[in-house]
C-alpha cells in the first residue's frame, strides 16, 4: 500500500502510485486517451497492479451488489417533505435574491441580519444566576419573536423553561458586541430544520481585542471583562450596564466613546444605548492591571463580588487571589503565596485550592491519608523539586485574611532537595466579607465546584503538577504560572456543610469590609453563607482553625467519591446548573488540544446519586471550545471549527423536567471561546 | 439563474426531483447511516434544503450531482453530529418504539459482512465508494458532491479502497474467529452431553 505521503523511494513506487490513481480514473470514468494506454502497458508487465486492479474489481463487484439490496424509502415520504418545504415556505426564509445570496447548501442562512457578513467570534458568557426575566441591554427579539415562531419542524419541538444565553461576537470590520439569545425552543436529535436561536440586537462593545472571558453579573448589570493577550492584556475590566433603555441608541456617553473605530483606548467598553440614569453607564475601568488572570473568574450569587486569581505580568510568581467589591476602585489581593487558585462561588463563599508539597512515599509504604483516594504512581512532581518539601498536608494558615500555602513562598528552600516530592492539592472556603477561612477537612481536593443547593461537590481528587516546570523538572513553589491535575481523578461526591438557601440577591449597600451583622453570626443560616459553626464570622478577620483540632463539624466533601474521569487530564471545568440536578463537565484531555469535550451528568438529589437513565450527553462528550455556561434549564457551548468549512456556532442543550432538546445560533466565524 | 423566488416554480421543480431521485438519495443515506427512521428524516431535509437552494442551481442537468453534495452534506452533518452529541430518546412522538416488520428486515440487509465492513471506515471514504460504486457518479460528480477537487476525490476513493479491503478482512476474521468459538462451544456442549 502506498501511504499519501510516503516518500517515493524509485520510478517504479512511482509508477504503482500513478497506475493507483489511473485505475481510480478509470473506474469513474475519468481516464483519458493517453493515460489509458499508459495503464494497460504498465498493467502488461506490473504483476502487482494487475493483483491490485482484480482486487479493486472484486471490490468494485461487491459494492455494486448492494444496487439490488436498496432500501425502500418510506411510502410518506413525500407528504413529508412537502410538508416541510410548506412550512419552510411559511417562514419566508431566503425567498428574494436567493440565488445570489445563498451559500451553497451547508448551514442555515442566517435569518436576522445580525450576524449576516459578520467574522463571528463567539465568547460565551457566564449568565449563571441570571434572574430570568431581568432585562439587558438590548433585548429586541422578545419570546415569540420571528425566529423563534418561524420554524415548525416535523418533530414538536420542546419548550425549555430556561435562562437566555449570551456570547460577544465579532463583525467583519473587527468590531465586538454583545449578544442575548432566548432559549425559547429546542428540537429533538439535532433536528436540522430546527431554527436557530433567536438572537437579540448586539450592543457595541469597544474592544481592541478578543476578550479572555466575559462574566455577566447575578444581576444583569455589570460585565466583567477579563482581557486578551494584546493590547488589552492584564486587566480586569468592570463595565456597568443599564436595564434596557426603550430604543437603540448610536449615541453614547462621553464616556464610552462610543465609536468602536475611534475607541482608541485599548482598555475601555462602551455599551449602548446610552441615557442609563447610572452614572457609570457604559464606561470601562480597570479594576487591576499588569496581571494575567488564571482560571475561572466568577461573581458572588448576591453580585456584589468578583474573585479572580492573577499572577503579575511576566511570571515573576504564581497566582493570588483576588477580590473586588462592587464600588470599590479596585480588587484586593487576599493571598500572597502564590499558589492560591479560585475555584468558584458557594453562595456568597469562596471556594479557592492551594498547594502544598509533600516527599513523595517510598515504594511499598501506605500511600499518606490525603491520597485514600488516589494513586501513589504517577505523582506530580517527582523530579527534585527546589522547593521544600511541605512538613505537613494540613492546609494551615499562617497569613490572614486569605492566609497562604505551607511551602514557603516565593523562593526556593533555603536548602533545596533532591527529594522527590509531590504536590498536593487542597480547598478551603473564604468569607468575603470577612476573611474567615475555613479550611476543607478532606486533602487532596483542587478546584471543587459545589453544587448550589449544597448536596454535591465536584473535584479533582489526587495530585496537580506545574505547568511549566523547568526542562529538568525543578520547580519553584509560588513561582509556578499554574497546575494542572496529575495522579487522581475527577470525582463527584457529597458535601457536608449544607449552605442556607439563597435568599434573591439583593443589592448591597455594605461597604467591602463590613462585618456581618450580628444576626448572620453564631452559625445561624444566613445569606448564602455556611451554617456550621465553623465558619461563624467574627469582628475581625481571623484564621482558620485547623480542621483536626476543630470540634465543629468538618467542612468539605464527605469523602465517598465516585469518578467522573480518571486522569489523564489536562483542564477541567466543572459547574452545576442552579438546582443542583444537573453537572456539566468539561475536560481538556491534552495541553495541546484547542478543544475540550463537554457532557452532562444528570442528578438526583433525593437518592444524592448520578441519574443513569438519562444522559443527554453521555460521556465522553461533546467538542466543545473552553467556556461555557450552565444555567436554570439550558448548558451552553461553542463548537470548534470542523471540517469541511463547518463553522463554529453556539450550541444549547435545553430541558423542561426530563426532556431535552438542542438548538444552536447561526454557525459562523472562527470562535474563541472564553469564560 | 433565477433572481426572484417563485416558491411555485421551485416546488415543482423539487417534486420533479423527488420523484426522480429520492429512492436512490434515501438509499445513500441509508448506507451512510445505517438507520432508515434517520435516513428518512434526513432525505426530507435533503429535499427541502434543495427547495431552499433550488436558484444555486445553474443547470437542470446538473440536478442529480447537485442533490447528491446536498445529501451529502446533510449525512456528513448529522454523522459529526451524532458522534459528538448523543440526546436522549425523544419523549415525544416516537417513530418505531417498537421495531416494525420493515425495519426489522431493514437491519438484515443492514447486516451483511459489505455493510459492516462499510461501517469500519471513516465516513467521507465510505461516502466516496458509495457514490462512485454504488450509486454511479462519476469522477466529477462524485468531486463536486463531495464538495472537493478531482485530484483530492481520487485520493479519498483510492484509500477508501484500501480501507475497504482492511475492513472487509477484518470481518472475515471476526466471522472465522465467531465460528471458531461458536465449534468450541458446540463441542464443549457435546462433551458435556456425553458424561
Amino acid at each position: 500500500m502506498t501511504l499519501p505521503f510516503r516518500r517515493r523511494h524509485n520510478d517504479a513506487e512511482a509508477s504503482h502510485d500513478r497506475a493507483r490513481a489511473d485505475m481510480s480514473d478509470d473506474f469513474t470514468g475519468v481516464l483519458d486517451g493517453a493515460e489509458a494506454a499508459w495503464l494497460e502497458e504498465h498493467l502488461g508487465r506490473c504483476p502487482e497492479c494487475r493483483a491490485e486492479r482484480d482486487a479493486f474489481l472484486a471490490d468494485r463487484a461487491l459494492l455494486r451488489s448492494l444496487r439490488d439490496r436498496a432500501p425502500e424509502p418510506p411510502r410518506d415520504l413525500w407528504a413529508r417533505t412537502a410538508a416541510a418545504i410548506e412550512a419552510e415556505a411559511r417562514q419566508g426564509r431566503g425567498r428574494l435574491g436567493l440565488g445570489q445570496i445563498l451559500p451553497p447548501p451547508g448551514p442555515r442562512r442566517i435569518p436576522l441580519g445580525i450576524l449576516a457578513s459578520a467574522l463571528v467570534v463567539l465568547v460565551v458568557v457566564g449568565t449563571a444566576l441570571l434572574p430570568r426575566g431581568v432585562p439587558f441591554v438590548l433585548p429586541s427579539s422578545p419570546p415569540g419573536s420571528e425566529v423563534a415562531r418561524a420554524s415548525e419542524p416535523v418533530a414538536t419541538p420542546l419548550v425549555p423553561e430556561a435562562n437566555r444565553v449570551a456570547w460577544v461576537q465579532r463583525s467583519a470590520d473587527g468590531t465586538f458586541s454583545l449578544v442575548f439569545a432566548n432559549v425559547d425552543h429546542a428540537c429533538p436529535h439535532a433536528d436540522p430544520t430546527c431554527a436557530p436561536l433567536a438572537d437579540s440586537s448586539p450592543a457595541p462593545l469597544a474592544l481592541a481585542a478578543p476578550p479572555v472571558a466575559v462574566v455577566l453579573s447575578p444581576h444583569s448589570d455589570q460585565l466583567a471583562v477579563i482581557g486578551a493577550d494584546a493590547e488589552t492584556a492584564g486587566s480586569v475590566l468592570i463595565v456597568d450596564l443599564s436595564t434596557p433603555a426603550p430604543a437603540p441608541s448610536a449615541e453614547a456617553t462621553p464616556a464610552s466613546t462610543a465609536q468602536p473605530e475611534t475607541a482608541t483606548p485599548a482598555a475601555t467598553v462602551a455599551v449602548t444605548p446610552a441615557g442609563s440614569p447610572s452614572p457609570a453607564h457604559g464606561a470601562a475601568r480597570a479594576i487591576i492591571s499588569g496581571v494575567t488572570v488564571v482560571g475561572t473568574v466568577g461573581y458572588s450569587a448576591d453580585g456584589q463580588w468578583l474573585a479572580f486569581s492573577a499572577r503579575p505580568k511576566g511570571g515573576s510568581a504564581g497566582p493570588d487571589l483576588y477580590l473586588w467589591h462592587v464600588g470599590d476602585a479596585g480588587a484586593r489581593q487576599v493571598t500572597s503565596d502564590g499558589e492560591t487558585f479560585f475555584a468558584g462561588w458557594y453562595g456568597n463563599l469562596v471556594l479557592a485550592s492551594g498547594i502544598v508539597l509533600q516527599p513523595v512515599p517510598p515504594e511499598g509504604s501506605p500511600a499518606p491519608a490525603s491520597s485514600s483516594e488516589t494513586s501513589a504512581e504517577g505523582t506530580a512532581a517527582t523530579a527534585a523539586a527546589t522547593a521544600a518539601p511541605a512538613t505537613s498536608a494540613a492546609p494551615a494558615s499562617s497569613e490572614a485574611p486569605g492566609g497562604g500555602a505551607p511551602a514557603t513562598p516565593g523562593s526556593p528552600a533555603s536548602s533545596p532537595t533532591s527529594q522527590p516530592v509531590e504536590a498536593h492539592p487542597y480547598s478551603f472556603l473564604l468569607d468575603a466579607s470577612t476573611g474567615v477561612r475555613t479550611p476543607f477537612a478532606l486533602p487532596d481536593v483542587w478546584l471543587p465546584s459545589i453544587d448550589p443547593t449544597g448536596r454535591f461537590v465536584t473535584y479533582w481528587s489526587g495530585t496537580v503538577t506545574p505547568t511549566d516546570p523547568a526542562s529538568d523538572g525543578t520547580f519553584v513553589v509560588g513561582q509556578v504560572k499554574s497546575w494542572r491535575p496529575a495522579s487522581g481523578r475527577l470525582v463527584l461526591d457529597g458535601w457536608t456543610a449544607p449552605l442556607a438557601p439563597v435568599a434573591t440577591p439583593e443589592p448591597s449597600g455594605e461597604p467591602a469590609t463590613s462585618a456581618p451583622s450580628p444576626g448572620e453570626a453564631g452559625g445561624v443560616p444566613t445569606n448564602g453563607r455556611l451554617s456550621t459553626p465553623t465558619s461563624a464570622p467574627s469582628e475581625e478577620p481571623v484564621e482558620s482553625a485547623d480542621p483536626s483540632a476543630s470540634t465543629s463539624p468538618p467542612v468539605g466533601p464527605i469523602g465517598t467519591p465516585i469518578e467522573l474521569a480518571p486522569a489523564p487530564i489536562a483542564e477541567f471545568d466543572a459547574h452545576f446548573d442552579p438546582r443542583g440536578t444537573r453537572l456539566a463537565i468539561w475536560i481538556l484531555d491534552a495541553p495541546e488540544a484547542s478543544a475540550g469535550r463537554l457532557w452532562l451528568v444528570v442528578l438526583d438529589p433525593v437518592a444524592g446519586a448520578v441519574n443513569p437513565s438519562l444522559q443527554p450527553m453521555a460521556a465522553p462528550g461533546v467538542q466543545a471550545l473552553r467556556g461555557y455556561t450552565i444555567d436554570t434549564g439550558r448548558l451552553a457551548w461553542a463548537t470548534p471549527a470542523g471540517q469541511d468549512g463547518q463553522q463554529s456556532s453556539v450550541q444549547v442543550l435545553a430541558w423542561k423536567g426530563d426532556n431535552f432538546g438542542q438548538v444552536q445560533s447561526v454557525p459562523g466565524g472562527n470562535p474563541q471561546i472564553v469564560r | 439563474m433565477t433572481e426572484t423566488w417563485d416558491h411555485g416554480a421551485a416546488t415543482a421543480f423539487v417534486e420533479s426531483l423527488f420523484a426522480k431521485h429520492h429512492t436512490e438519495i434515501y438509499a445513500y443515506l441509508v448506507r451512510m447511516l445505517r438507520d432508515p427512521d434517520l435516513a428518512a428524516d434526513l432525505t426530507q431535509d435533503a429535499f427541502v434544503k434543495a427547495y431552499k437552494a433550488y436558484a444555486t442551481l445553474e443547470k437542470d442537468e446538473n440536478a442529480r450531482a447537485w442533490l447528491y453534495q446536498i445529501a451529502h452534506r446533510v449525512a456528513l452533518d448529522e454523522i459529526r453530529h451524532r458522534r459528538i452529541i448523543r440526546m436522549v430518546p425523544w419523549s415525544g412522538e416516537s417513530r418505531g418504539a417498537a421495531p416494525s416488520a420493515e425495519r426489522l428486515a431493514m437491519d438484515l440487509r443492514l447486516s451483511g459482512p459489505l455493510e459492516r465492513a462499510l461501517a469500519r471506515i471513516p465516513e467521507r471514504q465510505r461516502a466516496a465508494l458509495l457514490l462512485a460504486e454504488v450509486h454511479d457518479l462519476t469522477g466529477l460528480e462524485l468531486a463536486a458532491a463531495m464538495g472537493v477537487s478531482h485530484v483530492a476525490a481520487r485520493a479519498i476513493l483510492t484509500r477508501a479502497r484500501d480501507s475497504l479491503r482492511r475492513a472487509l478482512a477484518a470481518e472475515q476474521e471476526a466471522e472465522r474467529s465467531a465460528e471458531a468459538k461458536r465449534d468450541a462451544e458446540r463441542a464443549a456442549r457435546e462433551a458435556g452431553t456425553g458424561r
